[in-house]
């Protein structure tokens, strides 16, 4: 049996499986053949076609790199969506699921969209065909669960890699979790592990948000254009490279990362106030990195979900660990 | 998981943790710290003790042994209960 956290968000898939782990922007495309591949880069010289129902696609960076037509689980209708069989069937290839394998999942869906769950286990559950570049692959997907979103990163906090409990006093507390996505925050409450809707919700306002800002300044001020992708990787690298010459985007960044705040602290207070009763604030996301620090000014219990661990992945750990727990026993799997 | 901290006052390691406790404004609050501070590691008890040492002091190494650190894995029944039937 495959165990495998899994989380397909808008802006990264991430994956999850015992010590390894994926993550590739969700993005797929088409898939030309091309005409070039170099020897002496290998990261670049090589892109894996999936196919799947006879369409070929590119996935992640490759789409990102060689596909014109590029397609994203934009909105809620990725949970019905080929795009999201394609991302499957990538991630766990990724990870390494043999061919023939029973799989079982744990993913997350936005706090708002938690309606859409059985639709979502629907599409993931079943048997998945596919090609890697040529080659057939096949798995089954055996059993799916499917939780609040930022009930990742809280599941990251309270259990070990061997689904056990390991923080009783955090299981038993008022925990609340933010998670800064790409296209939405989402925030959750647990009290002593009793889900507290009224405590929960999600706003569709993230790092995209702050993406759009700086592309928009960006465009005004050197005539450029930049996908949410690329100021991502810009703001990772800490400048824009244009006609050959380096420019910080840390001011850019800053002013964009206040503006979007507004809104983020906004809904947290709605739901939690001055956060006098909670006894830890656990953020996550791959906006945990930018906003950390505010949230930590306005409420000093926070905590990182997975320490100094990428933020991004940390949902999808606490995913994994879940799965680990509710699928076997302590790790011992059928 | 239950974690206890073990030390004997009478000997200099145990009066230094228990002062380094007695000077923390909440007992509990300062363990859940090193457990929080320890958590992220396959290693767990080592990185209590490590956690440990850098609380009480910085520039002592060694100070904290493992046999002051008993890791007890046994669930708290009613809270895995709880969590098992969550979702």
């Amino acid at each position: 049996m495959f165990v495998s956290g899994l989380d397909i968000g808008y802006g990264y898939t991430k994956a999850v499986s015992g010590e390894k782990n994926t993550i590739f922007p969700s993005v797929i495309g088409d898939a030309p053949e091309i005409a070039y591949h170099s020897d002496l880069v290998s990261s670049r010289g090589h892109c894996t076609k999936y196919t799947v129902d006879s369409k070929s696609w590119f996935v992640g960076d490759d789409a990102l790199l060689q596909s014109k037509q590029q397609v994203s689980p934009f909105a809620r209708e990725r949970v019905d969506s080929e795009t999201l069989d394609v991302l499957l069937c990538a991630a766990l290839n990724a990870l390494g699921v043999g061919s023939g394998e029973q799989v079982v999942l744990v993913t997350g869906l936005p706090v708002s969209w938690y309606t859409d769950r059985p639709r979502l286990a629907k599409r993931l559950l079943g048997h998945k065909l596919f090609q890697v570049d040529g080659e057939w692959r096949h798995f089954h997907v055996h059993d799916v669960a499917v939780v609040p979103q930022p009930f990742g990163a809280f599941f990251r906090s309270i259990l070990g890699p061997a689904g056990h409990i390991v923080n009783s006093l955090l299981a038993r507390g008022r925990v609340a979790v933010v998670d800064v996505g790409m296209y939405t925050t989402d925030y959750a409450l647990s009290d002593g592990l009793t889900y507290v809707e009224k405590g929960s919700g999600s706003i569709p306002l993230a790092m995209s948000s702050v993406y759009d800002l700086m592309a928009r300044e960006i465009k005004q001020q050197w005539g450029l254009e930049m996908s949410p992708h690329q100021v991502d990787r810009a703001c990772r690298s800490g400048e824009i490279r244009i006609r050959g010459q380096s420019h910080a985007v840390q001011q850019l960044l800053e002013s964009a990362l206040d503006q979007v705040w507004d809104s983020l602290q906004g809904k947290a207070f709605e739901l939690w106030g001055d956060g006098l009763d909670l006894d830890a604030v656990v953020v996550a996301g791959g906006g945990a990195a930018y906003f950390g620090s505010r949230l930590e000014a306005m409420y000093p219990q926070v905590t990182r979900a997975n320490g100094n661990g990428d933020p991004g992945l940390a949902n999808c750990e606490g995913f994994y660990r879940y799965a680990v727990r509710k699928f076997g026993s302590y790790g011992k799997l059928p | 998981m239950r974690v206890e901290f073990r030390y004997d006052e009478t000997t200099p390691e145990g009066r230094q943790i228990s002062s380094w406790l007695a000077l923390q404004v909440n007992k509990s609050e300062a363990i859940r710290n090193l457990i929080l501070a320890a958590m992220n590691s396959s290693s767990m008890e080592r990185r209590i003790i490590l956690a440990m040492e850098q609380a009480i002091d910085r520039k002592v190494r060694g100070l904290v042994t493992s046999s002051q650190v008993v890791l007890d894995d046994s669930e708290d029944a009613e809270l895995a209960a709880k969590l098992d039937e969550m979702f």
